[in-house]
């Protein structure tokens, strides 16, 4: 077969390109493939005969096969494409019987082939040695397995990276514009998380513990990087069987992951195509640099754009990563122009950029103001559930009945019409999980038809006291003290009493719902506001970190605290009787 | 046959070649003269396929140049400015083309290898730059190609090696009908090699004829008179330039010379001489007459 593919013209040219370049790229590829085994086996068998100690030894050389193959695939890539950079090497080149995009293809794939000859071998010969030292192992197959995902995973990253160079090398004009670009697009999020990690996103989000801040942090800087998205797989690859107790590739940003191996691909297919309309004459200038004014202003204007629609805006992450995509193939060719044109230049084009973003703000303030999501409250019928948590009350309720959740939706637009301003997070599709021990106040609603909306508004909650009390005083808040229905089961229970003096005393939980159910009929029927079951002002009394102890188990179930103003003068009578009781016990 | 058909080309507001038209027949050397960044090393390098045409046609064979590589293993390019890989020798290099020429010759780079000695087994990038053109152009000849195309050849090369590449080429015309078109702008370079020469100035082609007809063409005539005659009697003649010293005038005129010897021999004078041009002085009559200032482009 290979024969009859060797006598085709069309593959043989091709072929001839592909082993040719192979044969070129030989030392470097040996060089890293020795390394990559003494890495991988170099300390494998020294002084032990644990069989897991083994194997965890030879899964910890993966990191250097990773970082081997990734300097590989860059330094082949751009050896091998360089052709198109250089006036010497694109007059040889180009002039060669063969077709440009065959040409390119063929460089391109001996780079990747390259590439991943290291890996293969370390992969290959990591089980070798796992059977050879640990045969007989229960962990054995699951191991082999793990490795051989390791390395499936390694090849699509190195695809992506190779295909992600290949298209820088195409799309710039000199290979020292195409490797800044592609080290600029891959470690520029690194600066940028340092960078904005405080002061600016403090600036710009109005708290740095943010939701918004979380998501620009981590998805946002993270997505834009394919050497941050990949790395992130690589390190979590080595979560597999750590244990020894199951893969544990569900934490990886898998979408991530595939959407950089499409874009991946999109990138290679448009680079193939692009060789052959490749103005070649154009060897060491840039080839972005009469498209750099509608470039950068586009960029300026999306850049600018996304930083208040994050302020503002209802971007799930999805939004984030295909954008920060889009951005990254942006940067790495506006740095490569930027080095030609120089900043003098660019000032007017960045000008216009900025007019552009303004433009947007201008729009996203129109519809945030007018028929954003900002007065968009759900209806109460849609909605299945809702959350409200209070901060430093310490206040946590979900709501199923429809009038609790009313009273929760007229809480929501009591805070909008106040207009809390940018001191406030929202993100659509996640539900809010961080507790950031400031004063807010974060309602997530679950709909019917099972979305989720999530709000933090960060704003003094004195200011909604009056809802936030209606809804401390609802039926189901009430619900949580009342016990039931999670400790049923409870035999009996420990209770910390905070005052004068601390106290542990083991009590029956018959006594617990007695003290429940006083304590909730007093808030009831009492006159406090929020601030005294909060700030501990009014409070004079405290008890706390209710614990059930389950007998059944012989472990602690769960704990409550529970805030005591002194006015609640016979919750505070049955305390002290459990007092007396918890001695007596 | 290589046929060029108002080819124009650009880089950016750069205008390299203007509507050039040209063509090659098989078997000929085709002289490209010009200054440099006339366009020479452009139009050498769109007939490679290297660059792409703006507009206008470019065919060899009657078949497009650009990506084709069926007409691609016909041509050979030498740049002015070989490339080599990096710590490749001449063996490296024959092995590499051998992949992609089907008509490669070891053999002949064996013969070639006569006459330019170069150790095959030295580096390349270590070698002087004549010494690596010679590799070029042996390595380009050994793809025996039928069309070669030379870009500032003898560039670089001694006296010696000079003739031998012109000695070579001549014996490849002759053996094998290869079809040359060699740039240089030093004319006299291919004064005894080129059938035909075109000069490019400014991204024009001012001047594209056969050698041949170019000598029969304009004549360089120095003539003596007793009596220095009017210049009225002259006026018959296609005079595109005449000098004076003291009886002895030197004339440089355009046409048959069939014609132009009877009305200087009607004046009578006592002495006539044609006196062999040299194609540098008919491009500078030629041109200059024309009105083109291209002394400074012919060297």
């Amino acid at each position: 077969m290979m024969s009859a593919m060797l006598s085709n013209k069309n593959f043989s040219s091709f072929w001839q390109i592909f082993r040719f370049t192979m044969f070129k790229n030989k030392a470097l590829v040996i060089v890293s493939s020795i390394l990559a085994f003494l890495f991988t086996q170099g300390f494998t068998i020294l002084k032990t005969t644990n069989s897991k100690v083994i194997l965890y030894r030879l899964k910890i050389g993966i990191p250097m096969l990773w970082c081997i193959c990734t300097l590989l695939v860059a330094v082949l890539i751009a050896v091998n494409l360089r052709y198109m950079h250089r006036k010497k090497s694109a007059d040889m080149f180009f002039a060669l019987p063969i077709s440009t995009r065959k040409l390119f293809s063929a460089r391109f794939l001996a780079s990747f082939i390259g590439s991943i000859i290291p890996a293969i071998i370390g992969h290959i010969t990591i089980i070798i040695f796992a059977f050879i030292y640990c045969s007989g192992s229960v962990e054995i197959d699951f191991f082999a397995c793990g490795i051989l995902i390791s390395l499936a995973a390694m090849i699509a990253a190195m695809f992506i990276f190779a295909s992600l160079a290949a298209g820088f090398m195409m799309f710039t004009g000199h290979t020292y514009d195409a490797i800044q670009a592609f080290l600029i697009v891959s470690f520029l999020p690194f600066l940028m998380v340092i960078l904005m990690r405080r002061d600016i996103i403090t600036s710009l989000y109005g708290y740095n513990g943010s939701v918004s801040t979380s998501i620009f942090k981590d998805e946002f800087c993270f997505s834009i990087s394919p050497f941050m998205s990949i790395l992130y797989f690589a390190i979590e690859s080595l979560n597999f069987n750590y244990d020894f107790d199951g893969f544990s590739y569900n934490n990886v940003d898998i979408i991530g992951f595939l959407i950089w191996f499409m874009v991946a691909v999109l990138v290679l297919i448009f680079s193939i195509w692009f060789a052959a309309k490749r103005k070649n004459e154009r060897a060491g200038e840039p080839y972005v640099t009469p498209l750099l004014p509608i470039i950068l202003q586009f960029l300026t204007a999306v850049s600018v754009g996304m930083i208040f629609a994050a302020m503002f805006g209802d971007f799930t992450s999805l939004f984030y990563t295909v954008a920060a995509v889009i951005l990254a193939m942006l940067g790495s060719v506006i740095f490569s122009a930027i080095q030609k044109r120089g900043f003098k230049k660019l000032k007017k084009d960045i000008l216009t950029g900025a007019a552009s973003g303004l433009a947007i703000i201008i729009i996203l303030a129109i519809f945030i103001t007018g028929v954003g999501f900002e007065n968009t409250v759900p209806a109460a019928e849609d909605v299945a559930d809702v959350v409200v948590k209070v901060d430093l009350l310490t206040f946590e309720s979900e709501f199923e009945k429809q009038e609790d959740i009313e009273k929760v939706i007229a809480l929501h637009k009591d805070i909008i019409s106040q207009k809390p301003g940018r001191s406030y997070d929202i993100i659509k599709g996640k539900k809010i999980s961080s507790n950031y021990g400031v004063e807010s106040i974060q309602i997530d609603y679950t709909l019917k038809n099972g979305e989720y909306i999530s709000r933090r508004y960060y704003c003094k909650i004195e200011d909604f006291s009056n809802s936030v009390e209606n809804i401390l005083k609802s039926e189901n808040s009430m619900e949580r003290y009342s016990l039931k229905p999670s400790y049923d089961n409870m035999t009996d229970c420990t209770l910390r009493i905070n005052y004068s003096p601390s106290d542990f005393i083991k009590v029956p939980i018959e006594k617990i719902y007695e003290l429940a159910q006083t304590y909730k009929n007093e808030l009831r029927e009492g006159n406090h506001s929020w601030g005294d079951l909060n700030s501990g002002k009014a409070t004079t009394i405290w008890c706390s970190d209710v614990a059930f102890y389950d007998e059944k188990t012989g472990s602690f179930q769960g704990y409550l605290n529970l805030n005591i103003p002194s006015t609640c003068t016979k919750t505070l009578e049955l305390i002290d009787e459990c007092r007396g009781l918890g001695a007596e016990g | 046959m290589i046929e060029i058909k108002n080819l124009t080309k650009r880089f950016d507001n750069i205008l390299a070649l203007n509507n050039v038209t040209i063509t090659v027949e098989k078997g000929q050397v085709y002289g490209l003269v010009g200054s440099n960044g006339s366009g020479k090393s452009t139009l050498l390098r769109i007939l490679s396929g290297i660059f792409m045409p703006d507009s206008g046609t470019v065919t060899i064979d009657g078949e497009a140049v650009y990506d084709n590589p069926k007409i691609k293993e016909k041509i050979a390019f030498v740049s002015d400015s070989p490339c080599f890989f990096l710590h490749a020798n001449l063996i490296d290099m024959a092995k590499f083309y051998a992949r992609l020429y089907p008509r490669f010759s070891f053999e002949r780079l064996e013969e070639i290898n006569k006459i330019f000695p170069i150790d095959k087994k030295a580096k390349l990038q270590n070698m002087s730059k004549g010494m690596q053109r010679q590799a070029a152009v042996m390595l380009a000849l050994a793809c025996q190609p039928d069309y070669l195309f030379l870009d500032e050849a003898f560039d670089g090369l001694d006296p010696v090696m000079r003739d031998a590449l012109k000695g070579i080429i001549a014996c490849e015309i002759e053996d094998n009908g290869l079809t040359v078109i060699i740039s240089s702008h030093n004319l006299r370079e291919l004064e005894e090699l080129c059938d035909s020469v075109g000069l490019i100035h400014f991204s024009d082609l001012v001047f594209s004829k056969a050698v041949s007809d170019i000598k029969t063409d304009i004549h360089k005539i120095q003539t003596a008179f007793k009596n220095l005659p009017e210049e009225s009697e002259f006026n018959e003649l296609e005079l595109l330039k005449s000098e004076r010293t003291g009886n002895l005038i030197q004339l440089i005129v355009k046409g048959d010379m069939d014609k132009i010897k009877p009305i200087i021999e009607a004046v009578e004078p006592i002495f006539f001489e044609e006196i062999p041009l040299t194609l540098e002085e008919i491009f500078i009559y030629e041109l200059g007459g024309k009105g083109y200032d291209v002394s400074h482009v012919i060297q």
